[in-house]
Formats: C-alpha cells, structure tokens, sequence
C-alpha cells in the first residue's frame, strides 16, 4: 500500500465524464473516423463499426472503470500498482509497465501535432494559410512546417517555429498537469468540451448550408458530400484514374476483412481503451462513485463526436470543394492538406478554419494531458516523489521523446514506427490483458458485481457473456490478423536502419528504464508491507 | 445522396445523439451518491 500522499479525487461526477470524454475525443474522431468511413463505402462501414463498439468497446471500457476503481479502493492509481494487487502477484507490477509507456510514448509525438492544430488556428486569424486552390501550396506548406524533407531541418540555422510552438504546448500540458486532477485536468475539461462541441456545430451549420459552393461543378453539393460519406456504395463510383469502381452489394463489402480490422481500431483508439488511462483516471473515484453510467456517458460523448460531428462535417466539406480527388484514407493529409484547401475556398473560410482547427488543439490539449497522469500517479506512489518532483522528472523524459521527433522529422518516419509500436501493439496487448484479467483472474461474476457497485446503470447479463468470451477471443483474433498483415514490413522497417531503428532503440530503452523503476517500486512496496506487518 | 445513405446516416446520426442524450439525461438526473 503506497505511504505517501493524501489521495487525489475528482471534484464532481461531471467532471471525470468529461475528463474521460476529453482524453478519448482526438484528432481520430474528426479525421481518421470519416477518412476511413469513406474508404469503406460509408454505410458498409458503419456495420463493424457498430459491432465493435458493442462487443469490445463499451465491454472494456466499462472494465478499466471498474478496474480502476478497484485498484483505487486499495490506494493505487498506476497500472504496475493495480496490476499488482488485482493479479496479487510482484508479476503484475511488470505488466503495468505497458500502462506507462503507451501514455508517455503516445504523448511525445502527441504534443507535437497537437502544436500544429495551435499553429494552423493562428495561422488563419493572421491569413498565412489562405493560399488559393492549389493543393500542391498546401502540401509545401505542411510539409514545410513539420520539416518532413529531412532530418534536423526544424533545427538548422536555428529551432524553427514550429519547435517553438511544440515547447509553448508542451510547458502549457505540464503547467496544468502540475495543478493536480481536480484543479487542473478537471477544470480544463469542463470548459474545452463543451466549447469544442460548439466550435463543432458552428461548422456543421456552415458545411450543411454551402448547398452548392462551385457553380462550375453542379455534382458537387453538399447532399452529393454527405452521400460520399454515407452511401454505401453499391451504384459504383469514378476514381481518380478514371476508372470505374465496380458495382458493390452489402454482403460483398461486408466480406473485405481490412474494413473489420479498421473498423475495430477505430473503436479501440476512439474510446482510448488499452492506454492506461481509463484505469488510472477511475482510480481517482470514491467507493461509491458509478462507474457504469459514467463510462457508457463518455463513450457516449465520444461516438457522438465522431459519427455525429465528425461525420457530417470532415467528408462533405472536403467532396465538396475538391471531389473525389483526395486521399481520404490519409489522416494528416486529409487534415492538414485537403481541409485548409476548403477552408480557403469556403466563404468565412479563415473564421471556420480557426475554429475547426482551435476545435482540434482543444481535443488534442484535453487528450494529451490524460496522458501524463498514468506515469505521475506511478512515480507519486512508486518512488515516493512528490507532484512537483514526479512532473519534473516526466517533463525531462517526455522532452527527449518529444526533441526526438523534431530532430527526426525526415519523412515523419520517427512518429510513423513510434505510433505503430506504442500506439498499436502496445495498446492491443493491455486492452488483451485487461480483459483478461478482469474476465478470469477477478472472475466476471464479482467483477461485475463490483462495477454494479454504486452504479446507476444495469448492464445487460449478456455482457458477462460478451466480455468472458467474445471480447477475448476477438481482440486476439484482430490482433493476430492485424500483426499478419503489418509486423513483417515495420521490422523490415527497424533493421533497414536509419530514424524508425533509432525509435526502435529509444522504445526499448524506455521500457528498460520504466522497468526498472517499477522494480525500486515493489522493493518500496514490499517493505511497507513487511513493516504493515511488524507494527 | 442515395435513399439507403439517408438511411444510413439517420440511424448512425440518430442513434448516436440518442444514446449520447439518454446517458447525459441519466446523469444529470441521478444523484451521485455518497461515501460512507
């Protein structure tokens, strides 16, 4: 049991619901959520999508609650803390370490794209942005931002802007993470969400009244836009070769097994199971605080995010003005290239550019600082450090991360494998885990007893059901697939040397060091029991 | 937009504001409950 502080808690229930929904409503929600829905032939999407959310996301996500919680009631709020007691086993505490790395390795590149949402927002109250309607501008200007020709271009002749702006992000994330839970994350929370959704629906408003915003091209309208986004695509379409694109029906489409596997990402990354975070935020709660109808309100909160806003905003607006004509599977190019082309084009575009993009830095702001907490509560109770010295020690650590992206910026390698590694394997295996564990070490029975606790929501029997057997068995399923189909090229990619060996390098040395703090931890924590036992 | 894209956004649109709604309904109208 850790010894030290008095222990955080949030300051009301609105408060978490919408710190959880701050942490999982990101970039994912408004570009890569209607990126892929189009890919797939929107409609068709949406059917795994669906079953996703039902048999995995709402699944784990009201288990990290419950789990948090759990760990919680016995005083831990890190992963290696509550892996240790839910486990009973020192063993556990290793494991927790995947809780670490995924929130702190996701955070240095995090912090740095969320600087370019701060910078694109300024960007159109000062004008720089509207470059016309060549596309070709806009890829220069991003590219020539995030300094993607070649490594260290951010730093010749001097740190760049965009260095600059990642630092003032980076000081603004730990500035408020430092206030604690309640007066920091919380109170942050509070007022981003909700102006976010309304940045949001201003823009919906904007989108849906365009009607027709090139006389030139009839076809492109804004009902044309939405059926780019939801048909599901069974007359055919023209693509960009000018080919046609074979006639599909719902059985052929649902039988492509990538559109499963995106879709049940999708899911997954949303709803931020797998982080650590969840369990590390639950873990803040009272004996008798819900869980249930606070994790379904913030899954809640962040579908509506994606499906409702996201998709009636991002596809329509981009068809629209430029067509069929981008890559909408491309999540920065979709974001950062294509949309600032139709903001410019678009009548009060720099008005609704800066708010989509002051929309996008807020759930990029609220998403980053969740990411912090994890490795704070863990070098709190771990080591025994204070606020002050566990937020230093993880801003000197997250700034190497975060200095290495900038310096390894050629072709945005570095973030490309650091996302792979740590925001795709590393989050499978904990969100494996932990169903795992809350499935068949704490037993479904009493863990859902235990979720039920205080709750004011009942959950369906069936999910015991769901979250023993489907939920295991599909996640695995999914990963197994998904590591089929991409582990072979990224360790081709890691031995063929070069920036994604050196990230390759750096994720190994930081699990070693993260390792090795939690072995000082248990050496900490066995001896406040032995002593619990002597007195 | 094809009749079965309408269908298809009104009942993803729909359902999501729904549930989204049905749950900020709930917590708004349950009072949190106090520790011991």
């Amino acid at each position: 049991m850790p010894d030290n502080h008095k222990t955080e808690r949030w300051g009301s229930r609105i408060g978490v619901i919408l710190a959880v929904m701050g942490s999982a409503i990101g970039l994912g929600n408004f570009l890569r959520f209607p990126g892929l829905a189009a890919k797939y032939d929107g409609g068709h999407f949406m059917v795994p999508y669906f079953i996703a959310l039902v048999l995995l996301g709402l699944p784990i996500a009201w288990t990290e609650w419950s789990m948090g919680r759990m760990g919680g009631e016995k005083g831990f709020h890190s992963t290696p803390g509550i892996f240790r007691e839910l486990l009973h086993k020192k063993f556990g505490s290793y494991i927790g370490v995947i809780g670490l790395i995924v929130p702190m390795g996701i955070y240095m590149y995090y912090v740095y794209i969320e600087s370019w949402c701060l910078y694109y927002a300024i960007s159109y109250l000062n004008g720089s942005i509207m470059l016309g309607s060549d596309s070709a501008r806009y890829a220069d200007f991003f590219n020539n931002y995030i300094g993607t020709s070649k490594d260290g271009i951010l730093l010749d002749n001097g740190p760049q802007i965009g260095v600059y702006l990642m630092l003032g992000c980076f000081i603004l994330n730990f500035a408020i993470i430092y206030r604690g839970l309640a007066r920091g994350i919380e109170i942050v929370s509070k007022y981003a969400i909700p102006v976010l959704f309304i940045c949001a629906l201003v823009v919906l408003l904007r989108v849906l009244t365009l009607d027709t915003p090139n006389p030139e091209f009839p076809q492109r309208n804004v009902l044309t836009g939405l059926g780019k986004m939801w048909n599901p695509g069974v007359a055919g379409y023209t693509a960009v070769d000018g080919t046609i694109v074979p006639a599909k029906n719902f059985w052929q489409s649902l039988a492509n097994p990538q559109m499963w596997l995106d879709a049940t990402s999708q899911i997954f990354f949303s709803l931020s199971v797998g982080f650590g975070i969840i369990i590390t935020y639950a873990s803040y709660l009272r004996k008798k605080d819900d869980v249930l109808l606070s994790g379904t309100t913030s899954a809640a909160g962040n579908i509506f995010a994606e499906v409702a806003l996201g998709g009636l905003i991002t596809i329509p607006a981009a068809f629209m003005f430029l067509g069929s004509g981008v890559n909408f599977g491309s999540t920065f190019g979709l974001g950062f290239v294509a949309l600032p082309n139709v903001f410019a084009n678009m009548p009060l575009g720099n008005v609704i550019g800066f708010l989509w993009f002051g929309l996008l830095f807020l759930a990029a702001l609220t998403s980053s600082l969740s990411m912090l907490q994890p490795a704070i509560a863990f070098f709190e109770e771990g080591l025994g450090v204070g606020r002050k010295l566990s937020t230093a020690i993880l801003a000197f650590i997250t700034l190497c991360g975060s200095m290495f992206f900038v310096i390894f910026s050629g072709g945005a390698k570095a973030l490309d494998f650091m996302d792979f590694w740590i925001g795709s394997v590393f989050i499978y295996i904990l969100a494996t885990i932990i169903v795992i564990t809350f499935g068949w070490k704490i037993g479904i029975d009493p863990g859902m007893d235990h979720a039920h606790s205080g709750s004011h929501l009942k959950i369906p029997k069936i999910f015991n059901f769901i979250l023993k057997y489907i939920s295991p068995i599909y996640l695995i399923v999914v990963f197994a697939f998904w590591s089929y189909k991409s582990l072979g090229a990224k360790i081709d990619e890691f031995m063929d040397g070069g920036a994604p060996m050196y990230t390759g390098m750096f994720i190994i040395l930081l699990l070693v060091f993260l390792t090795w703090l939690v072995h000082i931890a248990n050496q900490r924590w066995d001896a406040a029991i032995e002593n619990e036992g002597e007195s | 937009m094809e009749t079965s894209g309408w269908v298809i956004m009104i009942i993803s649109v729909g359902f999501v504001t729904s549930f989204f709604g049905w749950s900020l309904y709930l917590v708004f109208t349950r009072k949190p409950n106090e520790d011991e």
